[in-house]
């Protein structure tokens, strides 16, 4: 087919491929690494078997139709997961290196160090935007050295929200719109340092224009961290990732069928299974 | 102005009505007579203590209310001479319902905040029974245990705090009488409201909405800096609410406090000194060799409770509910 060769601008592999970076890119972020990620509700097995590296400084979409264990796996990866009463959970979980299941490990430095922004934009409502960027701060009981100002203004400067906010810092967060509060969910989650982002469906619940600019943070923050991102939106997997994982359960439990660059997923995926979703066939 | 605009003709709204069957229209009649009974019921009570006792207001005015002093002699002549007030005993019940309160509801509240938040599912189960058990074990045996058991190590606890404490005017004591303190009434009482405030936290701390706990552990917090951040601001209307209810219990309660407190008619602000007063315990203590004119003074007393009584829990129910609504 000529779409090997030459990529349609408007095809998913056309959006894929115009996004593949410049080498020379210096990694910055950690690195993390599943090794045969098992995960259960009770008896009943959601997700079997993911082994899956996200290298530093990448962005990686996991992609699948709903039910196919693609959040069940993110949860995983900063032990969010176990907040389900009778979930479980077995293999590994890799950040530089280190398993962050094993025991004696403190699970409040790990969500630390691997942030999360949820489906619904989450602010708390009883505190200022100001207080909410520095939230984590408080939760965590971590003194700052530094100037909390200047903190506030560096994290919603690089959720790309500080000049629709500065000048009401100390409005209550409800007061944004639904795109505005994400940004700042994305702003809180920076605001602790992580090394990893872990974004689960985060443009779901908003209109296409916030879509495009939470797409946008994305592409800047990939350039210092390492960020994994389910999302429903085959588009917005092609234009924000590096490497696309895409999951399916048949029947049984969730499994990851594939993974490569995006460009690749998007134009000559290896299992038909893939190509049927990319495609649109099916999910 | 208008004349301008073309004015729009809209259709009457229509009633929108229906022909109820006879057996629908039975069960509603037997529903709102059970429902406006309770309603019935209270405005009876009410309006009994209210015209029984209207004579007590009368006479005694608004000294009723404010003075301290309680008398009723028969002198030479056969005639009655009285003269009522019940100032030291609002006072002193609203100190007993302060103190239950001040010791109440950081404990229940941290019961609930334990049994929300940390207790396995089993011992949560087993917990939240016992606790419900509380609010029905009888009065009078908290009573006989608080005049028992708890009166001596009460007694001890007050002279520890006075010794470090008594240069705090309302911790002080004007002679060394422990015994049957205002103190000892609220310990007892305090123990009393803690299911009620323990029960309406939980369900409060219970509705935390869970995308608002995620968010504060994904952001790496503690439990502490979780219930800090999210749990203790979503619920505290709720807490107050259930504390209002508690002092409402407080106010009301009867046979425990008149177990283990000195009833005099002196106002007493030193709240380790062995005299106090209460509405409640005053009129089962007086009630039975009450003259006839003593007896509509304790009517009259009664209504005062009635009145207090039923405006905590009218606010406590608004908060409460409002807590509720608010967190959807």
């Amino acid at each position: 087919m000529s779409t090997e060769n030459t990529p349609q601008p408007n095809s998913l592999a056309g959006v894929a491929a115009a996004r593949v970076r410049e080498p020379g890119n210096a990694p910055l972020g950690s690195g993390l690494e599943a090794r045969g990620v098992h995960a259960w509700f009770g008896s009943h097995l959601a997700l079997e078997n993911v082994s899956l590296d996200f290298a530093a400084g990448t962005v990686t979409a996991l992609i699948g139709p709903s039910g196919c264990g693609k959040s069940t796996f993110i949860r995983t990866l900063n032990r969010m997961h176990e907040f389900i009463p009778s979930a479980a959970m077995a293999g590994e979980v890799l950040l530089d290196g280190k398993d962050i299941y094993a025991s004696g490990t403190d699970v409040t430095r790990i969500r630390l160090q691997i942030g999360m922004v949820f489906q619904k934009p989450n602010p708390f409502p009883s505190m200022t935007i100001g207080e909410n960027v520095l939230a984590g701060l408080k939760l965590a009981q971590i003194k700052y050295d530094g100037n909390k100002d200047d903190l506030m203004e560096e994290t919603l400067t690089r959720a790309g929200l500080w000049n629709e906010v500065k000048d009401r810092l100390s409005a209550h967060a409800g007061g944004l719109s639904g795109g505005q509060q994400q940004r700042l969910c994305i702003a809180r989650s920076l605001a602790v340092n992580p090394k990893v982002l872990l974004m689960d469906e985060p443009c779901s619940a908003l209109d296409p224009g916030s879509t495009l600019r939470i797409e946008d943070t994305i592409s800047q923050l990939s350039k210092t961290m390492t960020i994994v991102i389910v999302t429903h939106n085959m588009q917005q997997a092609a234009r924000v990732s590096d490497y696309t994982a895409f999951f399916l359960a048949d029947g049984g439990p969730g499994q990851m069928i594939e993974v490569g660059p995006t460009n690749e997923m998007f134009s000559r995926p290896k299992d038909q299974r893939t190509e049927n979703y990319v495609s649109g066939r099916f999910g | 102005m208008s004349s301008t605009l073309i004015e729009r003709v809209l259709p009457e709204k229509r009633a929108l009505t229906t022909k109820p069957r006879p057996s629908d229209v039975a069960f509603r009649t037997v529903l709102n007579v059970m429902s406006y009974s309770s309603l019935l019921i209270l405005a009876a009570i009410g309006g009994f203590l209210a015209f029984r006792g209207f004579g007590a207001f009368k006479e005694n005015g608004f000294g009723f209310i404010t003075h301290a002093e309680w008398s009723s002699i028969v002198g030479d002549n056969g005639k009655e001479v009285s003269s009522f007030g019940m100032g030291a005993m609002i006072t002193g019940t609203l100190i007993i319902a302060t103190i239950a309160l001040f010791i109440g509801v950081p404990l229940s509240v941290l019961t609930a905040l334990f049994l929300t938040f940390y207790a396995p599912e089993r011992l949560k189960r087993a917990l939240v029974t016992v606790v419900d058990l509380m609010a029905s074990f009888p009065s009078i045996l908290y009573g006989i245990w608080g005049f028992i058991v708890l009166a001596p190590m009460a007694t001890y606890w007050a002279k520890l705090v006075y010794k470090y404490l008594g240069w705090i005017p309302f911790l002080s004591v004007p002679s060394p009488a422990f015994d049957r303190s205002p103190f000892l009434a609220g310990i007892v009482l305090s123990i009393m409201i803690i299911p009620i405030v323990t029960s309406v936290s939980r369900e409060i701390f219970a509705q935390t909405p869970l995308e608002r706990i995620q968010a504060a552990y994904a952001l790496g917090a503690t439990r502490w800096g979780m219930i800090r951040a999210v749990a203790l601001p979503f619920g505290a209307s709720g807490v107050v609410g259930g504390a209002m209810l508690g002092l409402g219990r407080a106010l009301g309660e009867t046979v425990a406090v008149y177990s283990v407190l000195n009833i005099v008619f002196k106002i007493n602000w030193h709240i380790l000194y062995g005299y106090g007063g209460n509405i409640a315990s005053m009129i089962v203590q007086k009630f039975g060799e009450a003259s006839f004119t003593e007896k509509k003074a304790l009517l009259a007393a009664g209504f005062v409770l009635f009145v207090m009584t039923l405006l905590v829990n009218m606010v406590a129910n608004t908060v409460v509910s409002r807590a509720v609504k608010s967190g959807k």
